[in-house]
């Protein structure tokens, strides 16, 4: 599997990659709500312990693909200030077939939820 | 042995990262009991918080060592 994780405090940008062997793409962004816990907000403010964060991503997508295998990962997190619809995080799967993609993007981001260290730390 | 706060273990402790010199390692029970006597409040965070040693989750046998970076991790809400 080929992979690329980036935690990078720009508006994220992921190019299109064709892999002529995959037949299913998935690609989740998670993007910055107008609305936080009823109140209008600017943005969110993202924080990471970085080298851990990315160590945690990088072992779940292996721990994913050894379930179901897919053949390429890449994921971008946003830190610092995210202003209201712009992406905090992309998630872009790519397999021979569609199952895979999505099981192992949505495996992702419900472990991210639960195990890396990136944190919202307030809403502006 | 270095220590990064983050997120609300940040504000609580009041710094983002010190330094302990420690004479031998740490169980995690000793580390919050230490924790709490040079800022008082951390304690309270013990129920919330993981604590990660050399970006790893700290096992429940396992102990800190002098030269080791630990980080407190609050609940975390990434993406």
């Amino acid at each position: 599997m080929k992979l690329r994780i980036e935690c990078c405090r720009e508006p994220l940008v992921l190019e299109e990659y064709n892999a002529p062997e995959s037949g299913g793409v998935v690609r989740f962004t998670g993007v910055v709500r107008e609305e936080e816990h009823g109140h209008s907000i600017a943005g969110l403010e993202y924080e990471a312990y970085q080298p851990m964060a990315e160590r945690i991503m990088e072992r779940i997508l292996e721990e994913l693909h050894s379930v179901h295998p897919v053949h390429s990962a890449r994921v971008l997190h946003r830190l610092g200030f995210v202003p209201v619809g712009e992406a905090a995080i992309i998630v872009e799967i790519h397999a021979a077939h569609r199952r895979e993609a999505f099981q192992v993007a949505e495996g992702f981001m419900d472990r991210l939820k639960q195990e890396v260290p990136i944190w919202k730390v307030k809403a502006l | 042995m270095k220590i990064f706060y983050f997120a609300q273990a940040a504000d609580t402790a009041g710094c983002r990262e010190e330094s302990w010199e420690l004479q031998s390692p740490l169980t995690a029970s000793e580390f919050w009991g230490e924790l709490e006597k040079r800022h008082p409040g951390m304690g309270a965070l013990q129920s919330i918080c993981r604590i990660a040693c050399n970006c790893e989750y700290l096992g429940p046998e396992e102990r800190i060592q002098a030269d080791d970076e630990v980080a407190l991790i609050p609940p975390v809400s990434g993406g």
